[in-house]
């Protein structure tokens, strides 16, 4: 009974704190964030060649971050952060979508709810973001990171998120056969990424 | 492990070179290689755009191993040997037919 009342007042402290905004159909949501209250940090992306010398040199790995939002969809509460930086933008001047070479702020979403970023529940603000089982698009991200505009996406569901499902794929292999997600219903897949250099 | 598995375990390769201007003749060979060393003979993927199409499909940013569940749920996302063998127990791979 106790441990119920103490839920109970840190969840009503939290949503004075920390408004939740709920999405519902289609309609873009503006999300005005909040100074991280207590100390939360994610693993630094390894990103350029700045990043890959303080890993090695500075053993730098991690990342605080600085801003912290709540959004409410489908009945679940997700909660995510901007790390710390200077400005924010939802621009990639590179033009490449990947981590060593994209430049656009990253939205960190706590996907599983234990309080650590992951590099895995990093994801580009340039790039549809996926909160559950949906996507969104960051129409707008303010300079400061105080404020950003999510819209429901119509790109495909596509990330990895743990206990979620994964997106369909559908490639080509080097026997020209098509390998999809479909075909390995019933199997325990490994997605190997590798490469021969 | 995919032998002791009984054929639960399948392994799809997502090759990167492209972002290395490797061509596909000389990932072809060297692959070939490596997979006769290896005595493995995983269907594999030369991704057109590289890096960009694991950040763009799979949200990931480095090698590594992802594992989903027979019912397509994602259970691991870029694990080591040792959480990899403990999924895999876990999902029931080594599991009686």
């Amino acid at each position: 009974m106790a441990k119920t009342r103490f839920l109970g007042w840190n969840a009503l402290a939290f949503f004075l704190f920390f408004p939740v905004q709920f999405v519902s159909g289609s309609e873009p949501v503006t999300i005005k964030m909040k100074p991280v209250a207590s100390e939360v940090s994610g693993e630094k992306p390894i990103q350029g060649l700045s990043g890959l010398l303080g890993r090695l040199f500075l053993g730098n790995r991690s990342q605080p971050m600085q801003w912290q939002g709540s959004l409410s969809i489908d009945g679940k509460l997700h909660t995510f952060f901007l790390p710390e930086a200077k400005t924010y933008s939802t621009d990639n001047p590179s033009k490449q979508s990947w981590q060593q070479e994209n430049k656009s702020s990253q939205i960190c979403i706590d996907a599983n709810a234990d309080g650590n970023i992951t590099i895995d529940e990093r994801w580009f603000s340039n790039l549809p973001v996926r909160f559950g089982n949906r996507m969104f698009d960051v129409t707008r991200l303010a300079r400061d990171g105080s404020q950003l505009t999510l819209a429901p996406s119509k790109a495909p569901l596509s990330g990895l998120v743990l206990g979620k499902k994964c997106p369909p794929f559908s490639f080509l292999d080097e026997d020209k056969k098509t390998r999809s997600l479909d075909q390995y219903r019933g199997k325990i897949l490994l997605v190997d990424v590798w490469s021969i250099t | 492990m995919q032998k002791e598995s009984r054929g639960k375990i399948e392994v799809l390769l997502l090759g990167v070179d492209q972002s290395y201007q490797v061509s596909r003749k000389r990932y072809q060979e060297k692959s070939a290689q490596i997979f006769e060393r290896c005595q493995i003979n995983w269907p594999d993927v030369l991704l057109e755009k590289g890096w960009d199409d694991v950040q763009e499909s799979f949200n990931l940013g480095g090698y590594g191993i992802s594992v989903i569940d027979e019912h397509g749920i994602v259970r691991g996302i870029n694990v080591g040997k040792r959480q990899l063998e403990k999924l895999l127990k876990d999902c029931g791979a080594f599991g009686a037919e």
